[in-house]
């Protein structure tokens, strides 16, 4: 029997982040599937300009044949009504980055993050169903004595790329020079100062006429973007720019501009910045970690122990070897193309049953 | 090290040839020593430590550099040029950026130390604050004692 709706619950929503774009697709899915689908967060975790797209915890209203997806990354007022939800529930397992990360930075965050992995059993063993966005989060699941979950990859909606780059940004970095590009999070377990040595090396002795954009929001952990603008600052690195959040129209400027998208993140639960980066026909550089080898597929380059000026000289093969290149974004393509082909629509019914 | 590039394991020759060029990066890219480096804040143990080497790190960097550094240039004739004209006009204007940057320095240094006697101020009433506290609990404490010892026996 079709359940009557199938509303999800977030911890946080705001447009350009994963999860919130992913609950999105799977609520467009939903509604053109004829179910009545709603997504949910803490008032308080809905940014602004998203008010349309999310609803209030508080107007959560579980009906009988419901079912309710529960995407799980991080402790918050959504567990609660999950857990007491009378809907048929199913948690989505984003993964949890390890509290050690922000111990030095902020002790409340790594807090929430260890409250979030000792309540992730109990969460799970409360689910009728449990899904994991990549097989490295059904595997730590897995360890964790919650067997068969099942592996619905993160999804991603190549519309959102497509939106007319901002002008400004275009404008802003008009003058041509070798752009290395990071969307994501400003986050310790990114490890961004890995990849600031690394063009620190790049920009001193490769390609003086470089830059390192760095795109995201700073507001998970001020402290650790404090430390990142000391850094670049004791480098002596005025071409670092932290560009904080970008709207759709910014993100598809930095594409835009960007030669090389690089990541020395040492967690990842999928990644998904790789897979937009591969659309754009960007080359991508990224650590071998957790998700990041299923996002990439048998595309891009993944490296593991490389020292920064190692990664520096990788950089410049990149910039200098056509041929190279070429490789690296021919298998891009491919698996861009994968992609795109993939069923999401038809997986996810399937899944939910 | 290991080095996939397009599903293949090219760690034997790409990695090689990045490792032999890498060889060649010489030098320090930070002037501070290792304790003395924003990295030395991830070893923070807490955010009340992180913000104590914050302050010390902020206190060694308050000036904006006056030295000389090496202008960069494009290449062709007009970028030869062009590096030789910047170098002129740092000659010319060197002493007003002198100055601006000895006065931005001064700015810096006083808006440090106001941070810090600030950051005095606080702890210093967070102290006086906790030994009221004391005083109140113990106070609370002897009121209660003598309650107990006031109350009728039933």
């Amino acid at each position: 029997m079709k359940p009557a709706a199938v509303h999800q619950l977030v911890a946080g929503f705001a447009k350009g982040d994963a999860i919130s774009q992913e609950a999105q697709a799977l609520r467009d899915i939903c509604r053109e599937s004829g179910f009545a689908a709603e997504i949910y967060a803490p008032a308080d975790r809905i940014a602004a300009d998203a008010s349309g797209d999310c609803r209030p915890l508080e107007d959560y209203r579980p009906q009988p044949g419901d079912t309710v997806l529960f995407h799980y990354s991080i402790t918050s007022p959504a567990t609660a009504l999950f857990l007491a939800s009378s809907a048929r529930k199913i948690v989505i397992y984003h993964n949890i980055t390890p509290p050690d990360f922000f111990t030095p930075f902020d002790a409340t965050i790594a807090h929430q993050l260890a409250t979030a992995r000792q309540g992730l059993k109990d969460v799970a063993s409360h689910a009728d169903a449990v899904w994991a966005d990549s097989a490295f989060n059904a595997a730590e699941l897995q360890a964790l004595g919650i067997p068969n979950a099942k592996v619905f990859p993160l999804l991603f909606q190549p519309e959102g790329l497509a939106c007319p780059p901002d002008p400004a940004i275009l404008s802003k970095f008009a003058v041509p020079m070798k752009n290395i590009l990071f969307v994501g999070r400003i986050a310790p377990n990114k490890c961004i100062e890995e990849l600031i040595t690394a063009f620190a090396w790049f920009h001193k002795n490769i390609e003086p006429q470089s830059r390192l954009l760095i795109v995201g929001s700073d507001r998970s952990a001020p402290t650790y973007y404090a430390m990142l603008k000391m850094l670049a600052a004791e480098m002596g690195l005025d071409t670092v720019f932290f560009e904080r959040f970008a709207s759709p129209a910014g993100l598809s400027a930095y594409y835009q501009v960007a030669d090389i998208f690089a990541t020395t993140s040492r967690h990842e639960g999928y990644c998904l910045p790789l897979v937009e980066a591969m659309v754009k026909g960007i080359t991508v550089v990224a650590r071998q970690t957790g998700g990041t080898p299923e996002a990439m597929g048998d595309a891009g380059i993944l490296f593991e122990d490389l020292r920064a000026e190692e990664l520096a000289e990788l950089f410049g093969l990149l910039c200098s070897d056509a041929p190279f290149r070429q490789t690296v974004l021919n298998s891009q393509q491919k698996r861009v193309e994968t992609l795109l082909k993939r069923p999401a629509k038809a997986e996810f019914l399937k899944l939910l049953g | 090290m290991r080095l996939i590039v397009a599903g293949q394991d090219r760690t034997a020759d790409i990695g090689a040839e990045i490792s032999r060029r890498a060889a060649r990066h010489q030098g320090a890219l930070s002037p501070w020593s290792a304790q003395d480096s924003a990295l030395s804040l991830k070893a923070s143990r807490d955010r009340a430590d992180y913000l104590n080497r914050f302050g010390k790190l902020l206190r060694l960097r308050y000036a904006v550099s006056t030295e000389s550094f090496p202008i960069p240039g494009k290449p062709g004739v007009a970028g030869s040029l062009m590096k030789k004209l910047k170098g002129v006009l740092w000659k010319l204007f060197r002493y007003q950026h002198d100055r601006m940057a000895f006065q931005q320095n001064v700015i810096n240094e006083l808006v440090i130390s106001g941070l810090d006697f600030q950051r005095e101020a606080s702890c210093q009433t967070i102290r006086d604050l906790e030994d009221r506290i004391k005083a109140l609990e113990n106070e609370v404490k002897t009121l209660r004692g003598v309650g107990k010892r006031e109350a009728p026996s039933l």
